[in-house]
């Protein structure tokens, strides 16, 4: 397979997937080495965007899928007035980025950090999907443990923990 | 201090709670955080929370918590140290400082990535597709009889045997009293004397399950319409009669 033809099965793959797929998986498909393949998904990022593609490839955790260029967004919704995820609020934002750097967390842990109560927010939070539960923490009372996931990054378009903005504790 | 009231009247839904108030405080008299005991932010504080009218009390507690804080921050500060503050492991001012501190990286932080939120809201995604290809066969290859078999014995091999080890005898007792039998005895009654009391159905009763089986015999010909029953007073045995319907029969 050349790599013009990995390319277009990847996106063959990725169309009827619809959902993000691992790249581990992607490569067992397509019969080659996670290290071949890694490069040539960046190649194709780097050409969607400096094409304006109409699809992009995106990295979610270690998986990949395809969205639609955000450069087209009036276009579809003219279109297609496509169901519009809400923007979160104050609170659950200030909650989820609690969560989204000290993970795993306690309820206990972000109420100490923001002085107010949370459990409005955590379930909001979950009923969003952007946060799961995450097992026990081993000490007194087994307190509930919160972690982001995969829906976290999509909310936020990033493609890990480590495209978080950087935490100023000093200032 | 009415002045100070009024310029700080702010509708509470406006902050997080009260690391918020206190951040928006700071930044209002434009000062460092570390300054904040040495401003006048805690009056502000005070006078803040004096003003808030209408409030819930798990709201207004937690506002509440934070003033008694800063006052006691304050009279600290005041007042001359004595040997049980110095033997305090934690100072509650350097404590507060590095609280807010740490409220307000988690409040710029979640600032960013409200920015990204707004970007990544253009992106549509796809809902994960149930995949179904058409003509989806399942073949057997090379499969035999012999081999079905010895799979059907494997698997038999690997249940485990839930014969338990001990069964116990439990007698099943044949039913002495049928409800056909307490229904027939129950008309019976009725068809020499034309109706029969309530009382008089159950006066040769031998055991508990004989007078529960009659009157379940009794509720059944009242549901199949074959009995009717009325009571002349209050506390007076009931009378059983048969129905027009039960002549006939």
């Amino acid at each position: 397979m050349n790599e013009t033809s990995i390319k277009n099965a990847l996106y063959a793959i990725l169309f009827v997937a619809g959902d993000a797929v691992p790249i581990a998986e992607l490569a067992v498909s397509l019969e080659i080495s996670q290290d071949t393949l890694l490069p040539i998904i960046e190649d194709m990022i780097i050409q969607n965007a400096q094409n304006d593609a109409g699809i992009l490839l995106k990295k979610v955790d270690k998986k990949l899928q395809l969205c639609s260029n955000p450069r087209y967004m009036q276009y579809i919704d003219k279109a297609l007035q496509p169901i519009r995820k809400s923007r979160l609020s104050q609170s659950l934002l200030e909650t989820l980025s609690i969560i989204a750097y000290k993970q795993p967390v306690t309820r206990i842990e972000i109420e100490q950090v923001r002085g107010v109560a949370c459990n409005y927010s955590l379930a909001m939070l979950i009923e969003r999907g952007l946060i799961s539960r995450s097992g026990r923490m081993k000490t007194l009372g087994n307190p509930m443990l919160y972690v982001t996931n995969d829906e976290f990054l999509r909310h936020f378009g990033i493609e890990s923990l480590k495209d978080l903005p950087s935490l100023n504790l000093t200032e | 201090m009415i002045m100070n009231t009024i310029e700080y009247r702010v509708k509470i839904e406006q902050f997080q709670g009260p690391l918020d108030l206190l951040l928006h405080l700071v930044g209002k008299a434009r000062i460092d955080i570390e300054e904040i005991f040495v401003s006048k932010v805690t009056g502000q504080y005070l006078s803040y929370v004096a003003s808030m009218d209408s409030l819930s009390m798990d709201r207004a507690s937690e506002f509440l918590e934070m003033a008694a804080m800063l006052v006691y921050i304050k009279s600290r500060m005041i007042l001359p140290a004595n040997e049980f503050d110095e033997d305090m492991e934690e100072d509650p001012e350097q404590d507060l400082i590095a609280r807010l501190k740490e409220y307000k990286a988690f409040k710029d932080a979640s600032g960013t990535l409200k920015e990204y939120e707004i970007d990544a809201l253009k992106s549509c995604y796809k809902l994960p597709e149930e995949v179904a290809f058409p003509n989806e066969k399942v073949v057997l290859e090379e499969m035999t009889m012999d081999a079905l078999i010895a799979a059907y014995q494997e698997v038999l091999a690997r249940v485990p045997d839930t014969k338990p080890e001990h069964i116990e005898e439990v007698a099943i007792h044949h039913d002495i009293f049928t409800i056909k039998d307490r229904s027939r005895h129950i008309l019976r009654s009725l068809t020499d004397m034309g109706s029969a009391s309530f009382s008089s159905l159950f006066s040769g009763a031998s055991s508990k399950m004989e007078v529960a089986v009659t009157f379940i015999a009794l509720l059944e010909l009242m549901h199949e319409n074959l009995v009717s029953i009325s009571q002349s007073t209050s506390y007076e045995d009931i009378l059983i009669t048969r129905t027009r319907e039960a002549a006939a029969v």
